[in-house]
């Protein structure tokens, strides 16, 4: 195992130095200099200058990039160009709303996907099977933001259950904190569980037909019993691959969720920077985002390796 | 999301193990009808905007904030007085036409990158999936809201960006199926018989695995679809006064409570567009497509 995950680790390391230049080059891309872009159309072009020497853009690309990603490795990713607050902090503070909402709904959608995977996988082409895989291929065609608009329209405007917007920390109470944070994480759910239970289903029904769940059966082992025991983890491998995946599509929800909910976590502050052009913040959102993403899906793929003792033979 | 975790494995595998006849059953099932009407309906609509009877979706058609209502303009008028029926048709066609001209060219260059990769191998394949493992490193939202703000897209720029996010899933779906055809006894007798490269890869790989990318294809549609309504919903899709789905949904949701009709509109034509390609789109998949190499 220790070998796979070197393995993986090194695999890792190309990955990250493109998208570091990838992204080191997005300042090179932008049609105007940071200077125009903080200081607006009217300053002098002296004052520009001045700006552009001291964030450094005048500078040829590889010296730039050289001290950026040698800044990064330290966790020093640099000043954002707006507000004059380092970049790594700005993305730790905004770092806790996304983090609980990513993990809050992860933890509803995979209950729900997988109650709802044993139900109708155990019974295939039934009645119960065609109803619940229907209410998943309804949810699986409506996108983030069209659920927001829906589930807010209900909840928040006809029922007034919750707030309609707005994020409360958790140290201000956590009745309120719940109902700030149950709206997003409804709407994520929406989006997230069909696509997990779809896969857990149709592997569950692969499953089910192999020839040890036969003689289990055969054995006069119960139904649920056999489903939970024998069936459910050779099932859940594309599942937890899919799992690993999923990290990208709630960093990318995260972004439509918290600009419509006004909530102060990562995905919002994508939507700022993007407002305020401050590409510096970008950058580092990005190659941030890049190694969580590489981590998880490393960590993935050991975690399969544990779940399956034939896969530790084959590396 | 939907775009590299594609998961159209649904009834694939119960149909073809149990009795083909329920599976067929299925397939021309009530609501795959209903999703074909729709469609040819809002095609139809899209292809023939300029010859009905519409008002431009510029021009102001009435009072604003109308709800829907028994007159001409049946679906109500935006904030501004501009009907929405006709910036729904015209949506529709600003739609449809990014999903499809995005994932044709995805799969033009996905496939080739693929059918390169499966031929040379070794260093080509390696540096391929370097290139792949990047783009899919970054969430698509994000790496196409980094690029927009570099790019400025307009409708076509969109378009060729869209476009990127989906290239490494189309790469490994042609790689896997050209690998696999290029095991089979067909194409070394072409090689033996002295066909060059090109001809081998283009005239006998190339037909004997297109199946399966082409159905992925249907599938990649409505995710394009959906992309482009984030992106619009955001305000970095296609550049105003052009009608999108998604900018028309965010421009309606400050009205959630008095014209909730106004973002509502919007959200059904979405929901019934990416419903009803998404079911074709398996139905085709279910026929036509293999398991391997998505996901």
């Amino acid at each position: 195992m220790g070998r796979l995950l070197l393995r993986k680790l090194a695999e890792a390391v190309p990955v990250l130095l493109l998208v570091s230049v990838a992204t080191a080059a997005l300042t090179d891309l932008i049609p105007s200099s940071p200077g125009r872009i903080v200081l607006g159309e009217f300053a002098t072009e002296e004052r520009v200058q001045e700006f552009n020497e001291q964030v450094g853009a005048n500078d040829p690309f590889l010296e730039r990039y050289w001290s950026w990603l040698s800044g990064a490795v330290r966790g020093d990713l640099g000043t954002s160009w707006i507000s004059d607050r380092s970049v790594t902090g700005i993305i730790v503070d905004s770092l806790w709303p996304t983090v609980e909402i990513a993990v809050v709904t992860l933890a509803c959608s995979l209950a729900i996907a997988i109650c709802a995977a044993m139900i109708a996988g155990s019974r295939p082409t039934t009645r119960t099977d065609r109803a619940v895989s229907s209410v998943g291929s309804v949810l699986q065609a409506v996108p983030s933001f069209v659920a927001a608009i829906v589930v807010t329209r209900i909840i928040a405007v006809q029922l007034n259950w919750l707030p309609p917007l707005g994020w409360v920390p958790l140290g201000d109470g956590l009745v309120p904190h719940l109902k700030s944070l149950a709206m997003p994480v409804i709407v994520m759910v929406a989006v997230t569980a069909p696509l997990l239970y779809r896969v857990l289903r149709a592997d569950l029904v692969d499953v089910l037909q192999q020839d040890f769940v036969l003689s289990a059966r055969a054995r006069g082992l119960s139904d649920g019993y056999v489903l939970l025991r024998h069936a459910l983890r050779p099932a859940s491998k594309s599942l937890l691959t899919l799992t690993g995946l999923m990290f990208g599509f709630l960093i990318g929800g995260s972004i439509i969720v918290e600009t419509f909910y006004v909530i102060p976590g990562l995905g919002g502050l994508v939507a700022r920077s993007m407002d305020s052009q401050d590409v510096i913040v970008l950058q580092g959102v990005v190659l941030y985002v890049a190694v969580a993403y590489l981590l998880i899906n490393t960590a993935v793929d050991v975690l399969q390796t544990v779940l399956d003792p034939r896969l530790r033979a084959a590396t | 999301m939907t775009i590299v975790g594609g998961a159209g494995e649904l009834g694939s595998t119960d149909a073809a193990v149990r009795s083909p006849a329920a599976g067929r059953r299925r397939r021309w099932g009530f609501s795959l009808i209903l999703s074909v009407a729709w469609l040819v309906l809002i095609s139809a609509a899209a292809l023939l905007v300029d010859l009905l009877p519409l008002h431009d979706y510029i021009s102001v058609a009435g009072a604003p904030n109308r709800p829907p209502n028994w007159s001409a303009e049946f679906l109500g008028t935006d904030s501004v007085g501009r009907s929405q029926l006709s910036r729904i048709i015209y949506g529709a066609r600003v739609s449809f036409l990014i999903g499809f001209c995005a994932t044709a060219l995805s799969m033009l260059v996905g496939g080739a990158l693929g059918l390169l990769a499966a031929y040379f191998g070794g260093a080509v394949n390696s540096i391929i999936n370097v290139l792949a493992n990047t783009m899919l490193a970054i969430p698509a939202l994000l790496f196409l809201l980094a690029l927009s703000i570099a790019l400025r897209p307009s409708t076509p720029m969109l378009t060729v960006i869209l476009s990127v996010i989906t290239v490494p899933a189309f790469l490994r779906i042609t790689y896997a199926n050209a690998l696999a055809e290029m095991q089979k006894d067909y194409v070394v007798a072409a090689q033996l018989m002295g066909a060059s490269t090109g001809r081998t890869m283009l005239r006998e790989v190339l037909p004997n695995s297109i199946m399966p990318v082409l159905s992925y294809a249907v599938l990649v549609v409505p995710s394009m679809i959906v992309v482009e309504g984030s992106l619009s919903f955001l305000g970095y899709g296609v550049p105003a006064p052009q009608p999108s789905w998604g900018a028309m949904i965010a421009a309606g949701r400050a009205r959630l409570t008095t014209n909730p009709a106004e973002a509502l509109i919007p959200c059904a034509a979405m929901f019934l567009t990416v419903f009803a390609l998404n079911g074709i789109g398996d139905a085709i998949r279910e026929r036509y497509g293999s398991r391997e190499g998505v996901a």
